[in-house]
């Protein structure tokens, strides 16, 4: 029987995987890559929640469960701000690119002291 | 039963293709892992019975965000080997990172039958739950602020990403001519 723990698990396990990716790999465009996982992640907890709301002792009424699903809307809008921050993400690569010729990291060291 | 071994094999193709991602050397290879990650993560939230979510995260995100990125990446043509970088702060962070995760997974199983498989059934739901009808019904009258917000995010990200993305200094094109 899968229960919520094992999605919450789940969700764990690709936010950790996102956040190694996030502090191990320089290239920006895997970066950004890696915050889609972690992203991901938060989505899968967050419809977890959803289809197992807290008070789940048969006890629901139509009202609690129409509430629950709202962590559907919660989970489009996130999809949305996500879609915005590829697209910028991804022009400030090419910018980079386009000045240093490298989508490492460590070479965008401009505004450094 | 079913929704057990379709958990397990999606949870597994996320795993693989997700270690995939951040281990790949070539850009391209992390791509394609990050789209099969992806799919198999619609597969969970069908289980979830989120339909219409699992389909907006198929088109939206395989479709166009990461066809978006491909192209990013050809465009670049970023072939050369991209190694992962263990200088020592770096090697905290991971070690950091590890250890929480280490911390979480005994937590969780520190007493199997109770803390962890004793599982909430999921209470039953209406057949229309996850529909595109109901997500809309609250997406359009008691949230339509948020989704005005979000169109007006959009359109500022689309704004924002075409003047990030121009070539620099027009002038100086405009001189050339």
């Amino acid at each position: 029987m899968i229960g919520l723990n094992h999605f919450l698990l789940m969700s764990a396990v690709l936010f950790s995987l996102g956040m190694l990716g996030v502090l191990l790999r320089r290239n920006a465009l895997i970066i950004l890559m890696s915050v889609e996982l972690m992203l991901n992640a938060a989505n899968l907890a967050i419809l977890a929640f959803s289809r197992f709301p807290p008070a789940a002792n048969g006890l629901m009424t139509a009202q609690d469960l129409s509430v629950a699903g709202n962590g559907m809307v919660l989970v489009f809008l996130v999809l949305t701000v996500s879609a915005a921050e590829v697209g910028v993400g991804l022009a400030v690569v090419i910018h980079l690119y386009h000045q240093r010729r490298t989508v490492n990291i460590n070479d965008a060291n401009i505004l450094q002291g | 039963m079913f929704g057990a071994l379709f958990f397990w094999l999606c949870a597994t193709i996320a795993f693989f293709f997700g270690i995939g991602v951040v281990v790949a050397r070539n850009p391209m290879h992390s791509a394609l892992s990050l789209v099969a990650t992806l799919t198999a993560t619609a597969g969970l939230f069908l289980l979830l019975q989120a339909e219409f979510i699992a389909w907006i995260l198929i088109v939206v995100y395989t479709g166009a965000v990461m066809v978006l990125m491909i192209f990013v990446i050809s465009l670049l043509n970023l072939q050369k080997d991209d190694p992962i970088d263990w200088n020592p702060a770096r090697r905290w962070g991971v070690g950091m990172v590890v250890l929480f995760a280490l911390v979480f997974l005994v937590y969780l199983f520190r007493d199997p039958l109770a803390g962890f498989f004793s599982i909430p059934q999921a209470p039953p739901t209406p057949p229309e739950w996850g529909s595109i009808t109901v997500v809309a019904l609250d997406l359009f009258t008691r949230y339509l602020l948020p989704f005005e917000l979000a169109s007006v995010l959009l359109t500022a990200a689309v704004i924002g990403a075409v003047a990030i993305a121009r070539p620099e200094s027009p002038e100086r094109e405009t001189k050339e001519r």
